[in-house]
C-alpha cells in the first residue's frame, strides 16, 4: 500500500470529488477574509486524500464546503464542486448548484458525504445515548425499520472496535472516554456507508496512544470497506501513515499535489520543503531546527503575487511577489503538481 | 558527581486535588495528580517531563513553583544567593526572594497575556514586582527583552490582540526571562502553535539556554518535541514517573513497556514507515480511581501476578536510568528506529 | 537569534495601527456598530438632559396647586399674529354626568413666553434661579400635557418625578455595584472558608422573598423624616437587594481571572495579594461590572417606581413617577384623563434604553459570549 501508488490520471473520471477553482471569502466587521482563493483537487474514488496545512490555511473551509456548511458569513464566489456517487457516473452533480438547505443536499449530507470532526462532544448530542443518535441516521436515509435501525447500529459500532458494543449503544456521550467519543463519531458517519468521509482532524484532541488506535481503525475501516476519505490535518505524521494522495495548502490555495510518498521524499514547493524540515523528528539528532521565518500575514491582508514568497527562502524577485504561480505537472503519470516558478 | 551543579531535587512530591460532593462540601474522594514524584534537574540542562493528558505533569511543574500547593513532598531549590531551600516550606519573604529564579512560560499564547496591559507592561511587571527597575531604566531593559525574543521594541506599546500565537508566545517567554532565572518551567509551551512556529520558539528556547545558561522542565506530550529539546526526560502515567533517562537512552532503549507503548504510537512522518505495531489498548485510568499495584499493569501486555499487587518504586538501574517496573532488567523492548535518512533540499534560488 | 528582529512583518494595517488601541476603544467601536444600543444611549442622554434642566423646563411648581384647573386636558397649542399662542379654557358643566367639561377658547389666544421668571429653584442643587424656558401671563395657565384632580402641571410633575425615578436607581445600582464587587472579589479570590461563609449569606439574603422584604423594608422607614433622607434609605434598601446577584457574577469572573495564566504569572514573579487584584482582576472584571450594573438598573428604577406606586416608596408632596402612578390608579383617570398614564410611556422608554444600552455594552465587551 505504501510505496506501490497506481498512477492517477490528471483527469481521471473516478474521482468522488472533484474541486474546481473553489473560492470563498467571508465578510466580517474588520473586513473581507478571502478563505480560498481558487482551490483545486481531486479526492480519487477509495482513496484517502491528506489536505495539510498550518492554521488558517483554509483546510477546514475546503471540507465544510464539500459539506455546504459553511457559516453564513462564508460566501461561495466561485468553483464547482463535482461529486460522483458511483464510478462513472455522468454527468456528476455540482454540489455548488443545491441550495444549502434543499432536499437534495440533506440527501447528500450524512448518507452520501460525511464528516467527523476534531472534537467529538461538540457533535454529539449529550441528552440521546450514542445508540439513538446513530440509529436516527439510520432511519433518516437508510430504513423505517426502528429494530433494524438498532441492529445495524449495534453492529456499525462492533466494526469501530468497541469492546461491548450494545452497552456503548446504551450510553451516553458523557460516559465515554474521548479516544470512544471519537469512534462513536466515526460509527455515526459510516452508519449509513457513505461513498466520502470528511475527518477534520480527528485525533487532534486525543493523547497520542488513542491517536495511534483511530489512525488503525480508519486504516482498517478504508480498507475494508473501501470508503473514500479526505482527511484534514496539520500534523505530518497522520500524513505519512494515512494518506494515499496529499493537497499542501497555504493561505488558502492548494500549493503542492502528489502521492503521500512524493510529498515526503520528492517534495517541490519551498513552503513543502520548509514544513519538512522544520518538524522535530524522532530518532534525529539534536540541532538547530530548520524553521519558517515570520508568520502566517493577517488574514484580512492580500498579498500580491504567490502567497508564499515573504517567508519563502528562494522567491525570485520581480516574478514571486508579483505573478502569481499557476498550477504546473511535475509528473503527470502519478499526478504531482506543484505551484511554484521555480518548477515551471 | 558533585552536589553542587544540583538544582532543583524533587522528592515525592504529591499534590491530591479533594473531590467534595454533597452540600457539605465533603471530600468524598481524591483525584491523585501528581503522587510521589521524584527527579532531579542539573543547572543549565533540560529535562524533559512527557506524558498523556492528565497524567499530572502541568501539576508537578506547577506545584514546584506553588502556583499548585504541594500536599506533600520536598522540592529543593538551590538558589544562587540563599542557597539550598525547601520550596514547600519557604516563608512568604523567603519564597518573594526564590521567585525571581524559577520562572513558567504557558501553554496557550492567547490566555497567558492580560488584555489589558501593553506587551510593555506585561513584559516589565515581574521587574516591577521585584522592584528590579522603574522608569526609563524599565522601558529600556524592556526593549532589550524583546528584542532578545525576536520582537520589535516599538511594539511596546501595543496590545496582546495585535499578535500572532507565536508572537504572544515570544512575549511570553520574554516576560519569564525577565528576572534572569535559572529554571523555567516551560508548561506546554509549542502545543498550541502551528509547526512551523513550533520550530522558532524550539529554536529561541534553545539559543537563550545557550546565551544564560538556565535550566528547563519543558512539559509537554509530543514525543519528537521532548526528544528535541531535552537533554534528560521523565515519562509519567497517573501522576507517577514510571521511567526517566537519558534522552537517547529512554528513546532508543526503553525500559518500561509504558514508555514503549507510547514510542510506537507516534505517528512517523515517513510513509516508509507504515508499520502496525502492537498497539496499547484500553483508556488512561483516572486519576481519582487508580488501578491496584502497577498502575500501567491492566494495559501492560507483559504483566504478571505480582504487578497488580505492588507498585514498582522508581529504582536505578545504571547510568542514571530510573524505572518503575518489576521486571525491567529482564524485558528487551523496542524504541525508536534512527530515521531513515531523508534528503530535503531547496530548489536553487535563482533570478528573473 | 532566530529571528531578525527588523525583518519580523510590520504592523498590519498601516495606516491605523490596530495593535495600539486599548481594549476600551476598541469596545467602543463594537458598541458603535449596534444602532439599537446607541439609539438606547442617545434616549437616556435626551432623559437625563432633560431631568437636569428640569426645573428650568417645567413652567410651574410640581405641587402647584389650582383648582380651576383640575383635570383640565392637555393645551392646545397653535399660532397668532406669528407668535406661539395657547388658549384659555372655557369649562362647562355637564349636568348628566356632572363633570366640568373644558374645551378651547379660540376666540381667546394668550401669547407663550419664552424666558420668563416663574418659580423660584436652585438649578443642580446650587446656582438660585427663577428663570423658565417658557411660560403664560399669571391668571391663565398651560398644560402640555393636562393636569390632574388638583390642577397641578402634570408636565412639570413629569419632569421634577424624572429627578428621583432616574437618580434613585441608578443610586442604588451604584452603591450594589460597590459592595458586590468588593463581596465578590474578596470571595472569588480568596476562596476556601472566606468564600464558603459569603456565598451562603448571599443565599440566605436571596432566599426571602423579594416583594415582601421590600415592604418590610419600606414600612420600616421613619415617615417624618424629609425628602433626601427618604430617597437615602430606598436607594440603601434598593443596594440591599440588589448587591448579591452581582457579588456571584463578579465573583465568578474573578475566579476565572485568577485561575488564568497571566495571573499565575504574576503570582511566579512574586507579586501580592493587592498587586493581583488591582492589576488583573478587577481591570479585567470591570467591563462585566458595567455590564451587570448597567442590565441592573432598569429593575432598580422599577422597583422605586413600584415602592412609590404601593405608598411605601417616595411620599407626596415629593413627586416621582411611581407616585404620579399612584395618581392614576382608578379606573376614571385610565378611561377620562389618559395623559395621566404618560408617567409609564416614559419609564418604559427609559427602562427599554437601559436594556438596549446594556445589551451593547455586552456584546461590545465580550463579542464571543
Amino acid at each position: 500500500m505504501t510505496t506501490e501508488s497506481p498512477s492517477i490520471n490528471l483527469t481521471s473520471h473516478d474521482d468522488v470529488v472533484r474541486v474546481e477553482d473553489l473560492k470563498v471569502s467571508f465578510y466580517t466587521q474588520l473586513g473581507v477574509v478571502r478563505a480560498l482563493n481558487g482551490v483545486s483537487f481531486n479526492i480519487p474514488r477509495g482513496r484517502v486524500l491528506g489536505i495539510v496545512g498550518e492554521s488558517g490555511c483554509g483546510k477546514s473551509i475546503t471540507g465544510l464546503s464539500i459539506m455546504q456548511l459553511v457559516v453564513a458569513a462564508g460566501r461561495t464566489e466561485g468553483g464547482r464542486i463535482l461529486f460522483r456517487e458511483d464510478a462513472g457516473q455522468e454527468p456528476p452533480v455540482n454540489i455548488l448548484d443545491y441550495g444549502k438547505n434543499s432536499p437534495e443536499m440533506r440527501k447528500i449530507r450524512g448518507n452520501n458525504i460525511s464528516m467527523i470532526f476534531q472534537e467529538p462532544m461538540s457533535s454529539l448530542n449529550p441528552c440521546y445515548t450514542v445508540g439513538n443518535q446513530i440509529e436516527e441516521a439510520i432511519l433518516l436515509h437508510q430504513t423505517n425499520d426502528k429494530t433494524e435501525a438498532h441492529k445495524r447500529a449495534v453492529e456499525v459500532l462492533t466494526k469501530v472496535g468497541m469492546p461491548n458494543p450494545s452497552r456503548i449503544a446504551a450510553s451516553y456521550p458523557h460516559e465515554l472516554s474521548g479516544g470512544m467519543r471519537q469512534r462513536a463519531m466515526i460509527a455515526m458517519a459510516l452508519s449509513c456507508n457513505p461513498t466520502l468521509l470528511i475527518a477534520d482532524e480527528p485525533t487532534t484532541a486525543l493523547d497520542v496512544t488513542t491517536e495511534a488506535q483511530i489512525l488503525d481503525l480508519m486504516r482498517g475501516l478504508q480498507s475494508e470497506i473501501g470508503t473514500s476519505i479526505m482527511f484534514i490535518t496539520h500534523n505530518m505524521g497522520v500524513v505519512a501513515q494515512m494518506c494515499d494522495e496529499v493537497a499542501v495548502m497555504y493561505m488558502g490555495r492548494v500549493v503542492e499535489r502528489a502521492t503521500v510518498d512524493d510529498i515526503f521524499y520528492e517534495p517541490r514547493h519551498p513552503y513543502t520543503i520548509s514544513l519538512l524540515q522544520s518538524i522535530p523528528r524522532l530518532g534525529r539528532t539534536k540541532g538547530r531546527l530548520a524553521s519558517i521565518e515570520g508568520s502566517v500575514p493577517d488574514p484580512y491582508s492580500t498579498t500580491p503575487g504567490c502567497s508564499f514568497h515573504p517567508r519563502c527562502p528562494v522567491a525570485i524577485k520581480g516574478l514571486c511577489d508579483t505573478i502569481i504561480p499557476e498550477e504546473t505537472i511535475v509528473d503527470a503519470a502519478k499526478g504531482h503538481t506543484v505551484r511554484c516558478h521555480l518548477n515551471s | 558527581m558533585t552536589t553542587d551543579d544540583m538544582l532543583l531535587e524533587v522528592r515525592g512530591l504529591k499534590k491530591h486535588f479533594p473531590i467534595r460532593t454533597g452540600l457539605m462540601r465533603r471530600v468524598t474522594g481524591m483525584v491523585k495528580a501528581v503522587d510521589g514524584i521524584n527527579f532531579h534537574i542539573r543547572k543549565g540542562e533540560t529535562l524533559g517531563l512527557v506524558g498523556e493528558s492528565g497524567c499530572g505533569k502541568s501539576t508537578a511543574g506547577r506545584a514546584i513553583l506553588r502556583l499548585h500547593e504541594p500536599t506533600a513532598g520536598e522540592v529543593i531549590f538551590n538558589d544562587p544567593v540563599l542557597g539550598k531551600i525547601d520550596v514547600t516550606q519557604a516563608d512568604r519573604e523567603t519564597m518573594m526572594k526564590l521567585r525571581p529564579n524559577m520562572q513558567i512560560i504557558f501553554q496557550d499564547p492567547f490566555t497567558s497575556l492580560n488584555p489589558r496591559l501593553t506587551v510593555g507592561q506585561i513584559v516589565g511587571e515581574p521587574l516591577e514586582i521585584q522592584h528590579r527597575a522603574k522608569g526609563t531604566e524599565l522601558s529600556d531593559r524592556v526593549a532589550e527583552l524583546l528584542k532578545e525574543v525576536g520582537i520589535r521594541p516599538e511594539n511596546m506599546t501595543r496590545y496582546p490582540h495585535a499578535f500572532s500565537g507565536g508572537q504572544r508566545q515570544r512575549i511570553g517567554i520574554a516576560r519569564a526571562l525577565a528576572l534572569n532565572p535559572s529554571l523555567i518551567i516551560c508548561d506546554e509551551p509549542v502545543s498550541a502553535l502551528d509547526v512551523s512556529i513550533q520550530a522558532q520558539v524550539l529554536n529561541l528556547l534553545d539559543e537563550l539556554q545557550e546565551k544564560y545558561g538556565m535550566a528547563y522542565l519543558f512539559v509537554g506530550h509530543d514525543l519528537s518535541v521532548i526528544e528535541h529539546i531535552s537533554d534528560r526526560v521523565a515519562v509519567m502515567y497517573v501522576g507517577y514517573i514510571v521511567e526517566m533517562a537519558k534522552t537517547d537512552k529512554l528513546y532508543f532503549s526503553p525500559k518500561h513497556p509504558y514508555t514503549e507503548a507510547l514510542l510506537n504510537a507516534i505517528p512517523k512522518a515517513d510513509p516508509r514507515l507504515r508499520t502496525r505495531p502492537e498497539r496499547l489498548q484500553g483508556d488512561v485510568p483516572s486519576p481519582a480511581n487508580p488501578p491496584s499495584g502497577c498502575y500501567f499493569h491492566p494495559r501492560c501486555r507483559y504483566a504478571k501476578d505480582i504487578c497488580s499487587v505492588e507498585r514498582p518504586p522508581l529504582t536505578d538501574i545504571g547510568d542514571e536510568h530510573f524505572v518503575a517496573c518489576h521486571f525491567a532488567r529482564e524485558l528487551s523492548l523496542t524504541g525508536v528506529q534512527p530515521l531513515s535518512d531523508i534528503k530535503l533540499e531547496m530548489p536553487p534560488a535563482r533570478t528573473v | 537569534m532566530a529571528v531578525d528582529a527588523a525583518k519580523l512583518p510590520a504592523t498590519a494595517h498601516p495606516a491605523e495601527d490596530v495593535g495600539t488601541i486599548p481594549q476600551w476603544k476598541l469596545m467602543v467601536r463594537r458598541f458603535r456598530k449596534s444602532k439599537l444600543s446607541v439609539a438606547g444611549l442617545i434616549m437616556l442622554i435626551i432623559l437625563y438632559t432633560l431631568m437636569i434642566f428640569s426645573d428650568f423646563l417645567a413652567p410651574y411648581d410640581h405641587n402647584r396647586i389650582d383648582s380651576n384647573y383640575a383635570w383640565a386636558p392637555p393645551s392646545q397649542i397653535g399660532f397668532a399674529d406669528g407668535k406661539i399662542v395657547t388658549y384659555a379654557l372655557k369649562q362647562t358643566l355637564d349636568e348628566v354626568r356632572f363633570e366640568w367639561i373644558y374645551a378651547p377658547d379660540l376666540e381667546n389666544p394668550i401669547p407663550v413666553e419664552f424666558f420668563v421668571q416663574g418659580y423660584e429653584y436652585r438649578f443642580l442643587g446650587i446656582i438660585p434661579s427663577k428663570l423658565h424656558l417658557f411660560g403664560v401671563p399669571e391668571g391663565s395657565q398651560i398644560n402640555l400635557i393636562g393636569a390632574d384632580k388638583d390642577g397641578k402641571d402634570v408636565f412639570s410633575r413629569l419632569l421634577k418625578g424624572s429627578q428621583i425615578s432616574l437618580t434613585l436607581g441608578f443610586v442604588g445600582v451604584l452603591i450594589s455595584v460597590i459592595i458586590g464587587s468588593i463581596v465578590g472579589t474578596a470571595s472569588g479570590y480568596f476562596g476556601g472558608a472566606i468564600d464558603n461563609i459569603i456565598q451562603r449569606l448571599i443565599e440566605l439574603l436571596r432566599s426571602f422573598p423579594d416583594i415582601p422584604l421590600f415592604l418590610g423594608l419600606a414600612a420600616a422607614l421613619p415617615m417624618g423624616v424629609p425628602v433626601q433622607v427618604r430617597f437615602f434609605l430606598i436607594t440603601i434598601i434598593i443596594a440591599m437587594i440588589g448587591w448579591t446577584g452581582l457579588a456571584r457574577e463578579v465573583r465568578a469572573k474573578v475566579m476565572a481571572f485568577r485561575a488564568s495564566d497571566y495571573t499565575s504569572a504574576a503570582i511566579a514573579a512574586g507579586a501580592s495579594h493587592w498587586h493581583v487584584i488591582t492589576r488583573h482582576l478587577i481591570p479585567n472584571a470591570m467591563s462585566h461590572i458595567i455590564v451587570v450594573g448597567t442590565l441592573a438598573i432598569p429593575g432598580a428604577i422599577g422597583s422605586e417606581t413600584a415602592l412609590s406606586f404601593l405608598g411605601l416608596g417616595i411620599l407626596p408632596p415629593a413627586v416621582s413617577w411611581g407616585v404620579m402612578l399612584r395618581d392614576a390608579q382608578t379606573i376614571e383617570a385610565i378611561v377620562n384623563y389618559p395623559w395621566m398614564l404618560l408617567p409609564v410611556g416614559v419609564l418604559i422608554i427609559a427602562v427599554l434604553s437601559f436594556y438596549l444600552l446594556g445589551d451593547g455594552v455586552r456584546d461590545a465587551v465580550d463579542p464571543y459570549a
